[in-house]
């Protein structure tokens, strides 16, 4: 029973950064086709940045907003130095993705040196709780608690809002959206420096769960764009759906079979992919 | 505009022939170097029947370069078999595998596609870094032997480079055949257009396992021949960055050229040796080197001859018609 609640709360906390990190993943690729492989560096340069923010400041708070706006800043100056390129043949969009996460990478290596790094989660949330029957770190609930709440926000923006309702548009029939008036350019390059903010964000709000090191950027594409194709490329409910899984699966996968973890965490997605191509919650022509 | 033209088979030979003679005054580093990219240039050219040719990338053929790789040195470091039957174990044993996903990955396409071989290659991965002593876990499985081909000794740096050489021309010879051939032709058929060519009665299914099996066999046999020159095997020959070198590979050479492949895995991997140990910012530099070329050089290095020929004709004065747009893929 401890077992079961234990590692069902790590899953979720994996899933928990998943999703964060996945969410901008899927939006960039629903809206603009393109599948940003930089999404990783882009969380490790968001996280080292909060890093140094939250020595300095001593402010978890500060150092999240830091890391966010540093990696949306620079998500804007890739999307708008590259646009044209970013907009061409999908083989050319992971040619240029990769290297720029090659580029970050080492740059973020350069400047912060190769050693791994903590960020302390917020006094508040230290400590532990007991939650039916185990003692459970507070912060990694408040993350499980954040994903829940950042899952609805974002659900309420992109099917309520007026924005949100833009954005669709964009993605379902990009002509048809210019043609309304929609500045399709803008929402573009704005949808991307979100997607990036989210990244940036994410490697703050991870850092005192999964640390900050050199490499660790290709680890967590990796599962955001498993979770993202499982989930149904363009889909939040897929993101949702496919972080949680995938967390869970990681967890149990790990506590269970050790020796055979990968086997455990990519085989499922080898067989949903073979029998919805689309994804769980993809739609027929997204590709 | 009637140009003389050599056969492609006829120019794999001949380039063969000259990196054989190009070895000669190289010392035994700078003769490995060029074992290597050797290597990872013909890797990159069998991957790019999948990719340039029927149009499928895949972040996972790694995989299929690790397992021969693997095949030869569980077999003669486990079950003591000669080195020859080992490395076969490994090249059928890994065609056999690709034989048997085929059927399941050719059944999605794009980015879903790209996805399982992913996938696919971590499942491998798992199991190799997780396997225990049976695959030397992490640490890999040193000590794999090289052969000798009868009286001919293949563990000097010269001999095992024009071995290597032997094997590459034999391997892109028969790829660039198979390109030149009916199925390679009917290949680009099915990656510009799947639905005309099922029309016209073409099994897309087997044509897509076809470039698959062959993309992965070729991809074998030099992962055959990196174990045996490198004597050791590890997890490291199934790390999807290797996958994503080969892809990358193909991209910067220019999909579908089969020589562009060539050159930038060979390229590629003789830049990395050689910055990597000089300097920590060789992921620096490639990644530079990935943004200019996507930006400079769209269609790769394959595309380079064409865009000269165009320089020197609107060089040339008066009216010369653009004979044809550039439809590169």
């Amino acid at each position: 029973m401890h077992f079961l609640v234990f590692q069902t709360l790590n899953g979720l906390t994996t899933g928990a950064l998943l999703f964060f990190l996945a969410s901008g993943l899927t939006v960039v690729f629903g809206l603009m086709r393109i599948l940003n492989l930089a999404h990783g560096a882009l969380f490790l340069f968001g996280g080292f940045v909060g890093y140094t923010i939250g020595e300095r400041t001593g402010s978890f708070v500060l150092a999240a907003v830091a890391g966010a706006l540093a990696a949306g800043l620079l998500g804007l100056v890739i999307q708008q130095a590259f646009s044209r390129t970013l907009l061409g043949s999908p083989f050319n969009q992971v040619l240029l993705t990769l290297g720029i996460a090659f580029a970050i990478g080492n740059v973020v290596l350069w400047i912060w040196g190769g050693a791994p790094r903590l960020i302390r989660p917020p006094e508040v949330l230290n400590g532990s709780v007991a939650v039916a029957g185990v003692f459970y770190p507070i912060y990694r609930l408040f993350l499980i608690g954040l994903a829940l709440l950042a899952g609805a926000l974002l659900w309420i923006f992109w099917e309520r809002s007026r924005i949100g309702a833009v954005v669709r548009a964009c993605v379902d029939d990009r002509p048809m959206a210019a043609a309304m008036g929609i500045p399709v350019d803008r929402v573009f390059a704005a949808v991307f420096a979100v997607g990036a903010a989210l990244a940036g964000l994410t490697g703050v709000l991870g850092a005192p769960v999964l640390g900050l090191s050199i490499g660790l950027e290709f680890d967590v594409l990796l599962l955001a764009v498993v979770v993202v194709v499982v989930g149904g490329i363009g889909s939040l409910t897929g993101a949702f759906v496919g972080s949680m899984a995938v967390g869970l699966i990681d967890a149990f996968g790990k506590a269970r079979f050790p020796e055979i973890s990968y086997f455990t965490l990519f085989a499922p997605v080898i067989l949903i992919l073979l029998l919805r191509p689309n994804g769980l919650f993809g739609r027929a022509g997204v590709e | 505009m009637a140009r003389a033209r050599i056969s492609p088979g006829a120019a794999v030979v001949a380039i063969g022939a000259l990196l054989a003679i190009a070895s000669w005054p190289l010392d035994a580093y700078w003769t490995g170097l060029l074992t290597q990219a050797v290597i990872f240039g013909g890797a990159a050219v069998g991957l790019d029947i999948l990719v340039g040719f029927a149009g499928m990338a895949s972040l996972g053929h790694g995989a299929f370069f690790g397992l021969a790789g693997y095949g030869l040195a569980l077999g003669t470091l486990r079950w003591g078999v000669n080195p020859w039957l080992a490395a076969g174990i490994g090249i059928v044993g890994s065609t056999l595998v690709a034989l048997a996903f085929a059927p399941l990955a050719v059944r999605v396409r794009g980015l879903a596609f790209l996805t399982v071989m992913l996938a696919f290659g971590q499942v491998v991965w798992g199991l190799a870094t997780r396997g225990g002593s049976a695959t030397g876990g992490e640490n890999g499985l040193p000590g794999v032997p090289r052969p000798s081909l009868g009286p001919w000794d293949l563990s000097g740096a010269e001999a095992f480079y024009l071995f290597t050489l032997l094997m590459a021309v034999a391997a892109i010879y028969a790829v660039v055949r198979f390109a030149g051939s009916a199925v390679g032709q009917s290949l680009i058929g099915v990656r510009d257009n799947e639905t005309r060519m099922a029309a016209l009665g073409y099994d897309v299914r087997r044509l897509r396992i076809i470039a698959f099996v062959v993309a992965a066999t070729v991809g074998a046999v030099f992962g055959a021949l990196s174990a045996a020159f490198n004597g050791f095997v590890g997890p490291g020959s199934l790390d999807w960055r290797l996958s994503a070198q080969l892809l990358l590979s193909v991209v910067v050479g220019g999909a579908g050229s089969l020589w562009g492949p060539f050159v930038a895995g060979a390229g590629l991997h003789m830049l990395e040796t050689y910055f990597a140990g000089t300097t920590q910012r060789w992921p620096l530099v490639l990644g530079l080197l990935y943004i200019v070329t996507v930006v400079l050089l769209p269609g790769g290095i394959a595309s380079l001859p064409r865009l000269w020929r165009q320089r020197r004709r609107s060089a040339r004065p008066a009216a010369t018609p653009r004979s044809r747009s550039a439809s590169e893929s």
